[in-house]
């Protein structure tokens, strides 16, 4: 007679001893309120977004172009969490110096993805949206928006979600906004040449599922001429944020973590060179992680400014420093921006983020944690852009706006709504 | 602390489904400490996110998904549940009535499995789903699924005697492989 496995199955399910009671909702809680505010203070999670921000006036900020110290004349300044989540007194003052950029011929605008997943394009002074590219890029919530332009303006490339992960790289021409397809995968970045593309993606010929890397298309031939696998982790959780190059093009860097967003989670930069076969072996730049300590620095975002100085968007803290407050226990996390010597990976200068966004980012649950979802730089200047998470709440979900930051300047607000963006190196072909 | 609504639902969830949601997480690790670690993931991992929903049956259901998603990725990551398979013990069972002894037989040769054959089985034969739908699930081709049960099938065949056909009436194929997708950690 032969065994019916369902049957049997279900015997030995209703067959297990089991506590009545065998999870402790207290204890689920205390958790779920701690990854929460862990996941807002870190960012980055869902990959999504970006920013920029840009004008003449930009130019002229104070911290426009301090000239690189030397990594052994200037001590890195270990990051140390706050008890509360106000500038650290460690957080060196914007320096003045020559700047050693290219003059900007005019100012390149905004590309952008809404929250109504349109492909726009924005005034970088106004905020106002002057032309939509692309309507409908996805009607999934959760779509990871991350988008590049490339160095002539005459494409934008984006992620179009598909089916899901892997989802599809695609081009679109600003002349007349029609997709075409690249490769499989998403977070699409130009090389500064605009020869290649680099982009997350399977590896050739792998199952979707349960592959992830790095590739380079020759944008030429279209021809996929790379492939970097991430061998430390198939499939499992891990977070990859979008690569980004450096202004000569040599290097590729990209954050790395784990998607659990705990605070034991690292979560860097790492560089991928010419002579790096496995995102595994990548050298990585940022924070030194000692899980046991509790303490964790984290670098979701990151970018190049364009005198070749790293910037990444810094959130620290003490997994066992909590507050108690009215509405519910959170971390104290301390949030910052860390100027990085790309070579020597040393934090060569703190920036305290301005006032103006920790109030922006009280809202909801965000409480008073700011959460830059993704940072980028002017081509031309040390300002920033920043797309920042606002909070969330039951009836219209996630809220996002569109920040430009001049550091020392002005925290100028451009719009609401916005979940990417990049700033276009060119005028964008009309 | 749970005067917010979605904390509400996730302390309801907790009290009314924390049992069932262990025994299903148990047929899975085949530990019932294992399982409620298991279950406490899934939770926290479900309404960590923002846009939960507050319905317990659709929360009971993605819990679920969660906790077949957690166990796969934790085999994927560390593959510690293949080494504590040896310290499972039958203390944790209390079958009674004539098919007793079967149960703590069937138990006996789930630990025999590996992790992805054991998940395969469970989502196939347990919760019934198609090879198509424990494929999507378990984030495979279906054949790659087909391989894993007809695996499975034939490892538990050796302990329990011949089982029932597959629903299609035909008997379940016994596919042997040696090929090992190398990378995982």
């Amino acid at each position: 007679m032969n065994v019916d496995l369902r049957e049997r199955l279900h015997a030995l399910n209703r067959a297990q001893v089991v506590d009545p009671q065998p999870v402790s909702p207290e204890l689920v809680l205390t958790r779920v309120h701690r990854r929460r505010a862990v996941q807002t203070a870190a960012a980055g999670l869902a990959a999504a977004a970006v920013v920029v921000g840009i004008g003449a006036v930009v130019y002229a900020a104070p911290w426009d172009a301090p000239p690189m110290p030397p990594a052994t004349s200037t001590p890195t300044v270990t990051p140390e969490p706050s008890p509360e989540p106000t500038p650290d007194p460690t957080v060196q003052p914007p320096e003045t110096a020559a700047p050693a950029v290219p003059e900007a011929p005019e100012v390149p605008p905004l590309v952008a993805v809404t929250a109504a997943n349109d492909l726009v394009v924005i005034d970088p002074d106004t905020g106002e949206i002057t032309r939509v590219v692309l309507s409908g890029i996805s009607d999934d919530p959760d779509h990871s928006p991350a988008l590049d332009v490339s160095p002539d303006g005459r494409h934008a490339y984006i992620t179009s979600p598909g089916a899901g992960w892997p989802g599809e790289v695609q081009r679109v021409p600003f002349s007349d906004g029609t997709p075409e397809p690249i490769g499989v995968g998403g977070s699409p970045a130009v090389s500064p040449d605009g020869r290649t593309l680099a982009y997350v993606g399977p590896d050739p010929g792998a199952d979707p599922e349960e592959s992830r890397g790095l590739n380079l298309v020759d944008l030429g031939t279209g021809q996929l001429v790379r492939h970097i696998p991430d061998s430390t982790c198939i499939g499992c959780g891990r977070f990859v944020g979008p690569p980004f190059w450096s202004p000569d093009g040599s290097r590729l860097f990209m954050a790395l973590g784990w998607v659990d967003g705990y605070p034991t989670a690292a979560e860097y930069i790492v560089e991928i060179t010419e002579d790096t076969v496995e995102l595994s072996e990548a050298r990585q730049v940022g924070p030194e992680h000692v899980p046991a300590t509790g303490i964790f620095t984290r670098w979701p975002s990151a970018t190049f400014l364009a005198d070749g100085r790293l910037v990444a968007f810094e959130a620290s803290g003490d997994e066992a420093a909590w507050r108690d407050a009215d509405d519910g226990p959170g971390l104290q996390v301390a949030e910052r921006l860390a100027i990085v010597d790309p070579d020597s990976g040393a934090v060569t200068q703190r920036v305290a983020l301005p006032d103006g966004l920790r109030l922006a980012g009280n809202h909801g649950e965000g409480r008073t944690t700011i959460r830059p979802v993704q940072i980028a730089a002017s081509p031309y200047g040390p300002s920033l852009a920043m797309v920042v998470w606002l909070g969330w709440d039951n009836v219209d979900g996630h809220h996002y706006a569109l920040y430009r930051w001049d550091i020392d300047g002005e925290l100028q607000h451009l719009a609401d709504d916005i979940v990417a963006v990049v700033w276009s190196p060119s005028p964008v072909s009309s | 602390m749970v005067d917010r609504p979605r904390d509400r639902a996730l302390v309801d969830l907790v009290r009314q489904r924390g049992e069932a949601l262990t025994r299903y997480a148990g047929m899975f690790t085949g530990d019932v400490a294992a399982a409620q670690d298991l279950v406490q993931d899934a939770l926290v991992k479900v309404f960590a996110k923002t846009r939960t929903g507050r319905e317990i049956d659709a929360l009971e259901a993605y819990v679920r998904r969660t906790i077949v998603t957690l166990y796969i990725d934790r085999y994927r990551r560390t593959r510690k549940f293949r080494q504590v398979q040896h310290l499972v013990s039958t203390d944790q069972l209390a079958p009674t009535g004539p098919d007793a002894a079967e149960v703590l037989d069937l138990y006996t040769a789930l630990a025999t499995l590996a992790p992805q054959e054991r998940a395969a089985v469970v989502l196939r034969y347990f919760d019934d789903l198609t090879v198509a739908d424990v494929a999507a699930r378990m984030g495979l081709a279906e054949g790659s699924v087909k391989r894993y049960l007809s695996n499975a099938i034939h490892k538990l065949e050796t302990r329990l005697g011949p089982v029932s056909p597959d629903d299609d009436g035909s008997p379940i194929p016994v596919i042997t492989t040696t090929t090992r997708r190398e990378g995982l950690t």
